[in-house]
């Protein structure tokens, strides 16, 4: 199990150098960056383990273009400890002067099946629901673009009567 | 999948989606973000078929919707 998992982490490394990496989370932790979290110094039993590829598509808003955390839980006799290792990316990948946004294209080579990327929030508006209604054809009567919780409806999800 | 900013300039094609469904109704106001994870990798000599496991969640976590999807991507150039 720790072997494929280093496998796995040995590969992710190696992309990521490619795509310009940068420093670990260990540094961030010599440095006292807030959130970060050494790992446990005894040998834990592993439970879970995986990567989330967290993108960041506004260039003004972090100098780093791409994150990626690591999360490995492990479990210490009756306590569950997390690590979670942080790579940063301090050169944008892709830069779009047009729209002032850096762009974190990657190749087909750059996935990994079983990795995971995570989008921003977005907050749903009465816009989206009104598109999405033109888009897929619903009927006025299926979709109320009140923004009530208590509305019953929704762009998805059809209520009865549609 | 545009918003994430993953494969803005190496995208080939949008090859099809499967398995759609609308899990939960989808309310003005609510918080969504979408998650995608590579769910298999098909390589050919110019490009690689990548499949994705999508799901739309709201601030809870909770599905909204559920699909696989599979894009052309560009190979690394030499």
């Amino acid at each position: 199990m720790l072997r494929q998992l280093w496998l796995v982490f040995a590969d992710h490394l190696a992309k990521l150098r490619r795509g310009q990496i940068v420093h670990s989370i260990q540094q961030d932790a010599r440095q006292g960056v807030p959130g970060v979290e050494d790992m446990p110094a005894s040998s834990p039993k592993l439970i879970r383990s995986g990567v989330a590829l967290k993108s960041s598509s506004a260039a003004g808003k972090s100098s780093t273009a791409c994150a990626v955390s690591w999360r490995t839980i492990f479990q210490e006799s009756m306590t569950v400890s997390f690590l979670t290792i942080d790579f940063h990316c301090t050169r944008r990948v892709g830069y779009d002067a047009s729209e002032g946004v850096s762009t974190l294209s990657l190749y087909y080579e750059d996935f990994t099946v079983g990795v995971e990327h995570v989008s921003r929030g977005r907050t749903i508006t009465e816009s989206d629901v009104v598109n999405f209604a033109g888009l897929s054809a619903i009927s006025s009567s299926c979709t109320r673009t009140k923004s009530s919780r208590a509305s019953p409806l929704s762009a998805s999800g059809l209520p009865t009567g549609c | 999948m545009v918003q994430m900013n993953l494969v803005t300039d190496t995208v080939l094609a949008f090859y099809g989606i499967d398995k759609l469904r609308f899990v939960k109704p989808v309310f003005i106001g609510i918080r969504s973000s979408c998650k995608k994870v590579a769910d298999a990798i098909a390589k050919s000599s110019e490009m690689g078929v990548v499949t994705f496991e999508t799901t739309v969640r709201n601030q809870n976590a909770r599905p909204l919707l559920v699909y696989r999807d599979k894009l052309a991507i560009k190979k690394r150039p030499a």
